[in-house]
């Protein structure tokens, strides 16, 4: 019986990418941009045994995954440390992720070989696009999807759609 | 006397060593920064190049960002124009991200430079390959016309270099292709490391539509010297490196030097 766990980490200071990000969004002048945006590497263990505490111990081991002096990290969907701004926007998530992974192909060999029990891992990038509070869901889900794939150069900012694939952060 | 403009955006790193490899071809370089459109719009260039480096330090991937800059309304129009235009390394994937190149339908994102695909390894890799140019590349591309076909090594440091593409565009791709990474003496790479990314077709280079834009992910101005060669390169101009004296070895081209000798031949530089 397989676990799926998932991790999020986020920097302790404010991400610069997120902050180029949204000055960015700022400049393509849309009509209702989303008026916070956090960046998070989002981790997707499928572990055989052990699940969240198989997961807790091997990030211990290797601070790529998680450095401690600059990074945080939590389990996401239940503990509540998507920071205190949840209450007071409208947020939706997107994920980005590689067609092709090598990063998540050569952790995934990389902890077998060092005995942790995982068949595999998925690595992404979780983008939380905070929109104001009463606006139609659907149409910030829209907004935020348009604006994660560049089909154009003047267009959506997130992910290249030849070499990566978007999808919803339930 | 002919006019080349470098493009230096925040984190570019090799705008001087380009400007300087442009000159030493006996044309006249200029670097602008990412701001000042208007100065270059007034003085136009007969070739862009969009230096390697890091612009905007890769954030969100690598070229995006600079790919926005109203500069890059400049060189649109000037690639429609059918200047010489190159983008070495972060300049291919500022290219890339602009929609110039593949540059089937200018503005739309056709392509992708993706993370390196190499066994075992993830991220950054650099080190010395051999590239070979495209027959019809010779034909058609300002930045390849004085290319006679032999191999030609030079640097590569990226990692994010992978040309990708859809499934449905494979077969208009091959048209495309400036140069591919091959084995030393020119056959086929046969995967990693003489192909060090996993690009499809081995693609090292990519031409648009017309030839005048060239991405190319490895460092032409890295080898335009001969001194600039390692010692303990395998092949002929390893072998040309060895023999040489230390004394004569700075005035000798190196095997990189085709690329800006091209574009002085294009632009008629004597």
């Amino acid at each position: 019986m397989m676990d799926s766990v998932q991790i999020a980490v986020r920097l302790k200071t404010p991400d610069p990418q997120a902050v180029t990000a949204l000055n960015a969004i700022k400049a393509m002048r849309l009509l209702l941009p989303p008026l916070k945006l956090q960046r998070y590497d989002l981790w997707e263990f499928e572990v055989s045994r052990g699940g969240r505490d198989t997961v807790s111990e091997l990030i211990g081991h290797f601070t790529d995954i998680v450095n401690p002096n600059k990074q945080v990290w939590f389990f996401p969907g239940e503990d509540s440390s998507f920071t205190e701004e949840d209450t007071e926007l409208q947020w939706v998530g997107i994920v980005v992720r590689d067609h092709i992974d090598s990063v998540s192909e050569n952790w995934t060999e990389l902890l077998k070989r060092r005995g942790f029990p995982v068949e595999s891992l998925r690595y992404g990038v979780l983008w939380r696009f905070g929109y104001l509070k009463d606006t139609d869901e659907a149409l910030t889900k829209k907004m935020a999807l348009d604006l994660s794939v560049s089909h154009t150069r003047a267009g959506g900012l997130f992910s290249n759609p030849v070499s990566q694939e978007v999808f919803f952060w339930i | 006397m002919s006019h080349a403009a470098v493009i230096r955006f925040p984190g570019s790193n090799c705008e001087l060593e380009t400007a300087r490899v442009l000159r030493d071809s006996g044309i006249s370089a200029r670097i602008y920064n990412w701001n000042e459109m208007e100065l270059l719009s007034d003085n136009r260039a007969d070739a862009y190049v969009l230096p390697g480096g890091f612009s905007f330090q890769d954030r969100i991937r690598a070229g995006v960002i600079a790919a926005r800059e109203s500069i890059m309304d400049l060189i649109s129009e000037e690639a429609v124009n059918g200047k010489p235009i190159l983008g070495i390394c972060n300049g291919a994937q500022v290219l890339l991200e602009s929609g110039l190149v593949p540059g089937w339908k200018p503005g739309s994102i056709q392509g992708a430079l993706a993370g390196n695909l190499a066994p075992g390894r993830s991220g950054y890799l650099s080190g010395w390959i051999y590239l070979r140019p495209a027959p019809e590349a010779i034909e058609r591309c300002p930045w390849l016309c004085a290319a006679d076909g032999e191999p030609i090594p030079v640097p590569f440091a990226h990692a994010e270099g992978r040309f990708a593409f859809r499934k449905e565009d494979m077969e208009r791709v091959r048209s495309h292709i400036g140069l591919t990474y091959c084995a030393v003496d020119g056959s086929d790479p046969d995967g990693y490391p003489a192909n060090p990314n996993g690009s499809a077709f081995d693609v090292a280079a990519l031409m648009n539509v017309d030839g005048n834009v060239l991405a190319m992910m490895p460092h032409p101005e890295r080898s335009f010297h001969l001194w600039q060669v390692p010692p303990d390169l395998r092949g002929p101009w390893g072998d040309m490196r060895r023999n040489s004296s230390l004394k004569g070895l700075g005035d000798q081209p190196g095997p990189g030097a085709v690329i800006f000798k091209s574009l002085a031949k294009y632009l008629g530089v004597e």
